[in-house]
């Protein structure tokens, strides 16, 4: 009996011109936002491997200099922009991909795409993940919106129930035909993104292959909330034309105001601090205290010499068998480093603290928890951002120690006169990064899951109320 | 077979059916007759299981459709007045999706022209969409519909309302057809002569009320008007219960 409903409401969308018009339209947009996707993506990765190179190069070939002074001049880190990034580019454009591994600081990232596009690219990035967030709920609502009070006033509803159909088999067939089309959307789209996301150039998630079945399995629930949704609003619609308006309305707060309006309320109620403030604090809490001129400094670098004396048992700098301005240099690193991670720490927290008021109002939009969780699978979150800075600055410090350890060991009295060559440069790593597996990756986004199958839940619920209410009302008529 | 058993049903204070006591058995039509709220179509609702009965039940084939109101439903057929049918699919269409709903998928296009043309639905005419179908050509779609199902019980609601004369006469006929051929037929209607043509048993309804039973063939037409106006005028000992 479902099977029956499903293929006559297929007949139907096919014979209706309205149907294949707004599915038509959603495909193409979803099928451009591919290609666009794969084209940014590919953009950015060949720059990345044109910078990595770029600064090799320079790196090695900067000549004789200071090991600390190179340390200043440093190296970058950049960020690869991942396969499943042709999907969701989440915060790709808005985060930066490259941070300046200098010492004594902590940069946060550069180079952010967002700043190059032009006014309409910050209103709306077209990406595929956006089109099916906004566009599939739109083409479930269209298909959906007269799938029970279409049937009523046409009179087909009686007759059916007349006819010993179910309700239940009844709006099960209809989400069966509406789900499978709006499903046919994330395959089509997805396998699109798998495709081109293979394309040479472009490098691996780790677990992309589970990534890409958690994907569908996320827009598969997503859909079916949406599905289940427009029944229950139909089935308790008196006129289909009601229920357009009510699903309409649904629609405009679900995927377009809720997901504008939570992050700014986030923002608001959770402020990160502005860039150039907390700039300025690192600054001031990573260099004043060690470096200044008041009282504590003064004694913290006192007792930075007064301990290494005491650890090689000499009486003055000069006596010492390494170089002490490196010893300093690194000291300063260690005491700054500890600053950097506090500061860090309170940053992260304030964009969990908005995170979580944000995630609160996924319970008003479902859109809010997908995209969370879109980004999350797609490595292209904040979380993934965090684990790439994170790294980044690990390697920084270990790059910073290893140019300090230089001119420690081989410095001796030279001071900041010590000078390497060209032939140091070149021994010096890369930055090599990994991004994390699945399990890291959406370990921050259980609680927008568990919205997600809440709000399934509810929309169940509805179209079950649905079923009884709207269907008991006509039978009675 | 259709039968009611002290079948009552009340909307509050309202006594919409009072006690309807009649068994329709395999050939036999009864044909109700009444003004609007005479408790015609309440009976027909209270035989689909739409409605609860206050008291009493409602039987088909021997089963309560309150007890069981998907399985009563099988072998029934209900026709009512405005048939409606998919627009968009044509009458072929819409004959194969309402007969794999009472589960014959194996219909194959052959079956499903022969029940259209028993209905009286040419070929050509089931290639066209239903949007350019005759309220009497839809009716034929139903029956056609009926025939898919093999029903055995058919529910009318006042089929014939709005029909032109040659359709009226073309359903009328297919009817008595099926009638002939062992279907037990309820038929509500304002229309005393063509009631006369389907009834096996012509029953006159006021406020709820079963008020008299006719056997068709013991009256003319005219005197069959007569006796129904004067139920509707109130006056009691009109008729002639048979």
């Amino acid at each position: 009996m479902i099977r029956a409903i499903a293929l006559k409401e297929f007949r139907q969308y096919w014979r209706d011109g309205r149907f294949v018009t707004v599915f038509g339209i959603v495909v193409a947009l979803g099928l451009a936002a591919t290609l666009a996707g794969w084209s940014a993506v590919s953009a950015m990765e060949r720059e990345r491997a044109a910078a990595v190179a770029t600064d090799r190069e320079i790196w090695d070939n900067q000549g004789l200099k200071n090991p600390h002074s190179a340390a200043h001049f440093s190296r970058y880190a950049f960020q690869p922009t991942f396969n499943l990034a042709v999907f969701d580019p989440g915060l790709t454009d808005y985060v930066g991909n490259a941070i300046w591994l200098e010492a004594h600081y902590r940069d946060p990232a550069a180079l952010r795409p967002i700043e190059d596009a032009v006014e309409i690219q910050r209103i709306a990035q077209l990406n595929p993940a956006w089109v099916i967030q906004v566009f599939g709920p739109l083409l479930i609502f269209v298909l959906l919106y007269g799938a029970v009070a279409g049937e009523r006033e046409s009179g087909t509803l009686r007759q059916l129930l007349a006819a010993g159909v179910r309700p239940v088999s009844l709006l099960l067939g209809k989400a069966v035909s509406a789900f499978s089309l709006t499903g046919l959307l994330v395959f089509g789209v997805l396998l699109g993104s798998a495709f081109l996301m293979s394309a040479d150039g472009i490098e691996r998630l780790p677990d992309t292959g589970l990534r890409t079945v958690g994907l569908i399995a996320l827009y598969l629930v997503y859909l079916a909330i949406f599905v289940f949704v427009a029944l229950g609003v139909s089935s308790l619609s008196a006129r289909s034309r009601t229920a357009l308006a009510a699903l309409v309305g649904i629609w405009i707060v679900a995927t377009i105001l809720g997901p504008r309006i939570g992050p700014d309320v986030a923002g608001a109620l959770a402020p990160a601090p502005p860039a150039h403030e907390f700039a300025a604090r690192l600054q001031q809490e990573s260099s004043d205290p060690f470096w200044g001129s008041s009282e504590e400094a003064v004694e913290r670098r006192q007792a930075v010499m007064d301990d290494v004396l005491d650890a090689y048992g000499v009486e003055t700098i000069e006596e010492l068998p390494i170089n002490y301005d490196g010893h300093l240099l690194q000291e300063s690193e260690e005491f700054a480093n500890d600053v950097f991670d506090a500061l860090y720490d309170e940053l992260w927290g304030s964009y969990e603290r908005q995170r979580a008021v944000a995630r609160a109002f996924a319970l008003l939009s479902p859109t809010i928890a997908v995209q969370h969780v879109s980004m999350a699978l797609a490595g292209t979150d904040i979380h993934a951002y965090r684990h790439f800075a994170d790294e980044a600055e690990g390697f920084r410090r270990e790059f910073v120690l290893l140019l300090n350890q230089e001119m420690i060991d081989h410095g001796g009295a030279d001071g900041y006169a010590y000078v390497s060559g060209n032939d140091f440069w070149r021994q010096n790593p890369d930055f090599a990064y990994t991004a994390p597996g699945i399990g890291d990756a959406i370990r921050g986004v259980r609680g927008d899951v568990l919205i997600l199958l809440l709000w399934l839940a509810a929309a169940v619920a509805l179209a079950a109320a649905g079923a009884r209410r709207g269907f008991l009302a006509e039978v009675a008529a | 077979m259709l039968e009611a058993r002290k079948l009552t049903k009340s909307f509050g204070d309202v006594r919409a059916l009072q006690s309807l006591n009649v068994r329709i058995g395999a050939g036999e039509g009864l044909c109700l007759l009444g003004a609007n709220g005479a408790g015609k179509t309440t009976t027909i609702n209270l035989f689909l299981a739409f409605l609860e009965p206050t008291s009493g039940s409602a039987l088909v084939n021997g089963q309560d459709v309150q007890r069981d109101p998907i399985g009563s439903k099988r072998h029934l057929a209900y026709i009512p007045e405005q048939v409606a049918l998919y627009p968009s699919l044509t009458g072929l269409e819409n004959l194969e999706f309402l007969a794999e709903l009472s589960g014959h998928r194996d219909y194959g296009a052959d079956d499903l022209f022969r029940f259209l043309e028993r209905a009286g639905l040419d070929s050509v005419a089931a290639f066209r969409r239903v949007a350019e179908y005759s309220k009497g050509m839809r009716q034929k779609v139903a029956i056609a519909a009926a025939l898919a199902r093999r029903a055995s019980a058919f529910l009318l609601d006042e089929p014939l309302s709005g029909l032109d004369p040659k359709a009226a006469n073309e359903f009328t006929e297919v009817l008595g057809g099926l009638r002939s051929e062992g279907a037990a037929v309820l038929l509500a209607t304002h229309d005393i002569f063509r009631a006369r043509e389907l009834g096996t048993t012509i029953g006159i309804m006021r406020s709820g009320e079963l008020v008299d039973q006719l056997d068709p063939a013991s009256v003319t037409a005219a005197e069959l008007e007569k006796i129904y106006l004067a139920h509707m005028r109130g006056v009691s000992g009109a008729g002639g219960s048979t």
